[in-house]
């Protein structure tokens, strides 16, 4: 996995997932996830370009969601596609975490 | 026909004159072979038409038992397959028949709450890697503050020795009384020691399980459960797949059913339409009452002829070449030899390259053309 962070003013961060996310990554998403620690900004994951996921992943990102909701913050994950998106639809995961679909 | 044929007596008009070159005798003698040959004629012809009702009376008693037994068959038919399109849509399942719809639903909730138990799963299972991660981290953080025990038991202890030389060199009471401390200051410094090394023991030991079992989770955590998953997405194609199939069975199962009641309908009909047979036979009937009415006249004609014409040599059978030459005018074989059968008659050899087909007189035409239908 290769991430990529944008900063939009104060309160937005933008962390681009590029690759694939399985358990070898949980040490570099758990470094990732602490950068965030205090703040209350809204993270926003873009998936367009990760073109796998695990289920460790997906523990990756719930647990994720939690640490930052405790903290105050928000996250959004968006754009997923291929085989990301499909096991979205089938977990249903947007009845959890909030997904947004901006282009197919 | 005049009104004297009323009275059975026969009169001949005063102004009646015999035609020329006919003698009187000549024509009483064709009028008598003309009756007989009527009267032979009706006989035969209400034997043919009595056994062409019968014919056909068996016949039609025959296709309509074989039209029923058609319809019987249709009605079976659509009965079995009504009763499989009400079950082709049903599983089952401990002995009670569930909808395909719904065991489909049931096994979709199923699916689904295998998923969400996964999706936990795989959540709980990264928390404990963490948490687990932080607590291999803390016993490394120990081994550390152990290490630092160590080397101040052993300042400690080299620090006591080094005060006892010195209290041995004050001497004294001064001298006595620290060299007591000194020593209690190397007692607690061992003391502390041997508890630090009692406590290095048991977390050497922790450490060890926790690797251990941090390596344990990391095999767990690490399986991917996502074609498990994925699974879901076959599952319900199959499974609309089946609903579909079943929806087309169906279909076709009901398409027959409908067949099979438009069969038992048309077969009805034809049964109903069967019944020209009653009304074939009641015309049948008529024609011999009448042919029967016009024999009794004629015969009864002619017998007054032969009282009043008190002739001797008038024939009382039919002549033979009568009957041949009337009978060459049939030329359905089988209808011929019927009629000779009854009558007891030889055919009559054919004339010269003659078949039934060049039946002679008017009727030659016709006959061919009644030769190409196969009626009996």
């Amino acid at each position: 996995m290769n991430t990529r962070q944008e900063i939009y003013g104060e309160n937005d961060i933008i962390v681009h997932l590029e690759g694939k996310l399985n358990f070898q990554d949980h040490t570099e998403f758990n470094a990732l996830i602490n950068n965030f620690q205090n703040t209350k900004k809204t993270i926003t994951f873009d998936l367009s370009a990760l073109e796998a996921i695990d289920s460790a992943g997906i523990g990756m990102l719930f647990l994720a969601h939690k640490i930052i909701t405790k903290m105050g913050g928000h996250l959004h994950l968006k754009n997923p596609q291929g085989q990301v998106r499909r096991v979205f639809e089938i977990t249903s995961i947007d009845k959890q975490l909030q997904v947004t679909q901006t282009k197919s | 026909m005049t009104n004297s044929e009323d009275t059975e007596e026969l009169t001949v008009p005063e102004d009646y004159t015999v035609p020329d070159g006919h003698s009187r005798e000549e024509l009483v003698h064709r009028w008598v072979e003309l009756g007989l040959l009527i009267s032979w004629a009706s006989e035969r012809s209400r034997s043919e038409v009595d056994s062409l009702s019968r014919y056909i009376e068996e016949q039609a008693e025959a296709l309509v038992e074989n039209f029923r037994a058609i319809s019987e068959k249709a009605h079976d038919q659509s009965r079995t397959v009504t009763n499989i399109v009400e079950t082709s849509t049903n599983i089952v399942l401990d002995g009670q028949a569930l909808p395909l719809s719904d065991v489909v639903k049931s096994l979709d909730d199923l699916i689904s709450f295998m998923i969400n138990d996964v999706l936990e799963i795989s959540k709980q299972a990264m928390n404990m890697v963490y948490v687990m991660q932080k607590a291999v981290a803390d016993s490394k953080e120990v081994n550390a503050a152990l290490e630092d025990i160590f080397k101040i038991t052993k300042d400690t202890k080299y620090l006591s020795i080094n005060a006892l030389i010195e209290a041995e060199r004050a001497g004294g009471d001064t001298g006595k009384s620290f060299g007591v401390v000194a020593k209690e200051v190397r007692d607690l410094s061992q003391d502390t020691r041997d508890l630090a090394e009692k406590m290095n023991a048991l977390i050497t030991g922790l450490s060890g399980n926790l690797d251990e079992s941090f390596i344990m989770l990391e095999d767990i955590a690490s399986r991917d459960m996502t074609k498990q998953i994925e699974m879901k997405d076959h599952v319900n194609k199959t499974l609309s797949a089946l609903i579909e199939q079943s929806a087309q069975h169906k279909k076709v199962l009901e398409n027959t059913v409908s067949s099979a009641a438009d069969i038992s309908n048309i077969v009805s009909r034809l049964i109903m339409a069967m019944q020209f047979q009653d009304y074939a036979k009641q015309r049948m009937q008529h024609l011999n009452a009448a042919s029967e009415g016009i024999q009794d006249k004629v015969e009864k004609l002619t017998e007054n002829s032969r009282r009043h014409a008190d002739l001797s040599d008038l024939p009382h059978e039919l002549p033979q070449e009568m009957i041949d030459d009337l009978l060459k005018r049939f030329s359905l074989s089988r209808l011929k030899e019927d009629f000779l059968e009854e009558t007891g008659e030889t055919p009559s050899p054919p004339s010269t390259g003659t078949t039934d087909e060049n039946a002679v007189g008017d009727s030659a035409n016709h006959a061919e053309d009644e030769d190409d239908i196969e009626l009996f």
